[in-house]
This record gives structure tokens, C-alpha cells and sequence, in this order.
């Protein structure tokens, strides 16, 4: 008797077994189309060294943001002269300064300070998202400025820098 | 009828995805390099008696430079003389560089000079945006012979260049 009532049970899960097949899939959502692009990626400045004028521009370039599918992500700002540019062992120091170009509210966490006004990248800045972009993504200007030194005369010749605008999906 | 279960697996690749984009910027910072004097001629009265002439501030020679290493030269037209057609008369110069030694690596016009060929004076630092300013020495030494009367004259052409 134990026994029939045993197999009872166990016929409808063979049932089951028998007509139901399983298909695994995996879909992997990369965040697409997410970067960082700029209308120039050389920067030419001419200093007057003159020790009165400054070089000011708050739209020396134009950064565009696509976050794709990333709608947290960070946009830091560093500079490989820790915000100076160079020649040889002399220095001057640069700043910058990021405004919203796209109009409208578009993600910016809290108030950044190279937001606020020019910055030195003498450590790196960043901007925090949570919203992600339009498919055409999101403008800002970027701002550049050296103060002269009054009285003073920078080293004249060609100073460089490499300022890095890095994307990151958090 | 088949039964078919279909398991969804979704994942998402939320792993750290960075891009970035580097912008190099190149500052061209304006050379300066100049000389300037507070007057261009030099008028000067000689008593025909023998005495020496020695004006340690005849002039003012300005000096600006936006480079540390630049040298300025000193020549003149008639090798040093002042002339009044075939008689000559030899005279000296200086620059009195001591309120700036710290930027001045040799003056070879630091005492009255005969500017018989070129003279330089090196400089190793950049100028304030005003420039620096030093006197110039005017020296005839004490003869014993009269000057033949007239007006003797010479340029003299101060000019500098990054070194």
C-alpha cells in the first residue's frame, strides 16, 4: 500500500519533467554610446606678457557628455601639470572653469566647484550625474584663464599641459 | 502542448567603464626683449683746456627682457672716436650695473671702455615688466693737446638678443 501511493505522487512530476524544456538567456545591456568628445582637442593660446593682461575665455572649448545607459556616472577634470602648463623647469598656472551650454535641468549632483567658477586642477575635479543624457548628449562650455603677474614677465616661449576629461559609470 | 520556460537572465555589466578625452594645451607666452635709452642724442660742451670729461649719468639705458639669458651690445660707428672729418677724438663709456647683480652675469662695461670693437654686457635673469634701468658714463680722459675746434660726432647702437 506504502508503495502505490508513492508512485501516485511522483507521476505528476514526471509529467512535468517530461513536456517542459528550459532555454538560458543572457542579455548583457552595455551602457552604448556613452563618451566624452570636445570640438578641439589642441588648445593654442597666446599670452600678450605683458604683465597687466590676463587671457581669459569661457568658451575655449565645447565638451559634449553621453552617458548611454549610465544613468549615475562621474565626469572628473585632471591635468598631467597638476593645472600649470610648462616649459622646461618655469610654470604657469591655468584655470578653468565648466558652464552648461544644454539648457535645463540635466543630472548635476550638488553644486561641483568647477562649476562654480575657475578652478585650478591642481587635484582632480569632478562632476557627478544621475540622470542620463539624450541620445545626442549634453553640452557645456569650458572656460580657460591665466592671471598675469602684475609687474612680472612669464618666461617667454611655448608652455604645454595634457588636461584629461574622463567619463566614468558608477 | 509544450511547455516552454524561459528563464531571463539579465545582467547587467555594471563593472567601472571609463572614456576619456585629452585636450593638450599649449600657452605661447609673448617674447619681450627691448632697449631703450632717455635720450637719443648726447650734446656735449668740451672746454679745449685739457680737463677731463667724466659724466657717470650721461644717460639711461632700460632694459626689458622676458627671457633669463640675453645679452646687450654695445657698438660704435667710428670704432670708439668721435670725429670731425679727419680728426678724431677717443672716448669712453661705461654701465654701471651694480644695483642689479643678481641678474647680470658679466658686464664688460662696468668701468669707462673705448668701444674699439663690441662690447657686451650678459644678463642671466628676466627684467620686471618695467624694465631695469642703469646709467651710462660718458668719459674724454685729460689731454694735452688742444682739439682741432669743430664738432666731433659718433653713434653708438645698444642692442640686445636672447643669448
Amino acid at each position: 500500500m506504502k508503495k502505490y501511493l508513492t508512485l501516485l505522487l511522483l507521476l505528476p512530476l514526471a509529467s512535468i519533467a517530461l513536456y517542459s524544456q528550459s532555454i538560458g538567456v543572457t542579455v548583457i545591456a552595455t551602457p552604448v554610446g556613452a563618451n566624452i568628445t570636445m570640438n578641439s582637442y589642441v588648445w593654442n593660446i597666446t599670452l600678450a606678457n605683458d604683465g597687466v593682461t590676463s587671457y581669459l575665455n569661457d568658451q575655449q572649448g565645447i565638451m559634449t557628455v553621453k552617458s548611454g545607459s549610465s544613468a549615475n556616472y562621474r565626469v572628473d577634470f585632471s591635468s598631467q601639470n597638476l593645472g600649470r602648463v610648462k616649459q622646461g623647469s618655469s610654470y604657469i598656472p591655468y584655470y578653468v572653469y565648466v558652464t552648461q551650454l544644454t539648457t535645463g535641468h540635466v543630472g548635476i549632483i550638488g553644486t561641483p566647484a568647477i562649476t562654480l567658477g575657475y578652478v585650478q586642477l591642481s587635484s582632480t575635479q569632478s562632476i557627478q550625474f544621475n540622470k542620463k543624457t539624450p541620445t545626442g548628449g549634453i553640452q557645456f562650455y569650458v572656460g580657460f584663464q591665466i592671471t598675469a603677474t602684475a609687474g612680472e614677465f612669464f618666461e617667454s616661449g611655448a608652455y604645454t599641459d595634457n588636461m584629461s576629461i574622463t567619463f566614468t559609470a558608477l | 502542448m509544450k511547455k516552454f520556460v524561459v528563464f531571463l537572465v539579465i545582467a547587467l555589466v555594471a563593472s567601472s567603464l571609463a572614456w576619456s578625452a585629452t585636450i593638450g594645451i599649449t600657452v605661447n607666452a609673448t617674447q619681450k626683449l627691448e632697449v631703450t635709452v632717455d635720450a637719443a642724442t648726447w650734446t656735449i660742451a668740451l672746454d679745449n683746456t685739457g680737463t677731463a670729461i667724466d659724466v657717470p649719468n650721461q644717460g639711461q639705458l632700460t632694459v626689458k627682457s622676458s627671457k633669463a639669458s640675453y645679452t646687450v651690445t654695445f657698438t660704435s660707428t667710428n670704432g670708439g672716436t668721435l670725429n670731425n672729418a679727419s680728426y678724431t677724438m677717443p672716448y669712453k663709456v661705461k654701465v654701471d650695473t651694480s644695483t642689479w647683480v643678481a641678474g647680470v652675469a658679466t658686464n664688460n662695461l662696468s668701468s669707462y671702455t673705448q668701444l674699439t670693437s663690441a662690447k657686451t654686457i650678459i644678463f642671466q635673469l628676466k627684467t620686471p615688466t618695467a624694465g631695469k634701468t642703469f646709467p651710462i658714463g660718458f668719459n674724454i680722459e685729460s689731454y694735452t693737446d688742444y682739439f682741432v675746434d669743430g664738432a666731433y660726432t659718433d653713434t653708438i647702437t645698444i642692442s640686445i638678443a636672447q643669448s
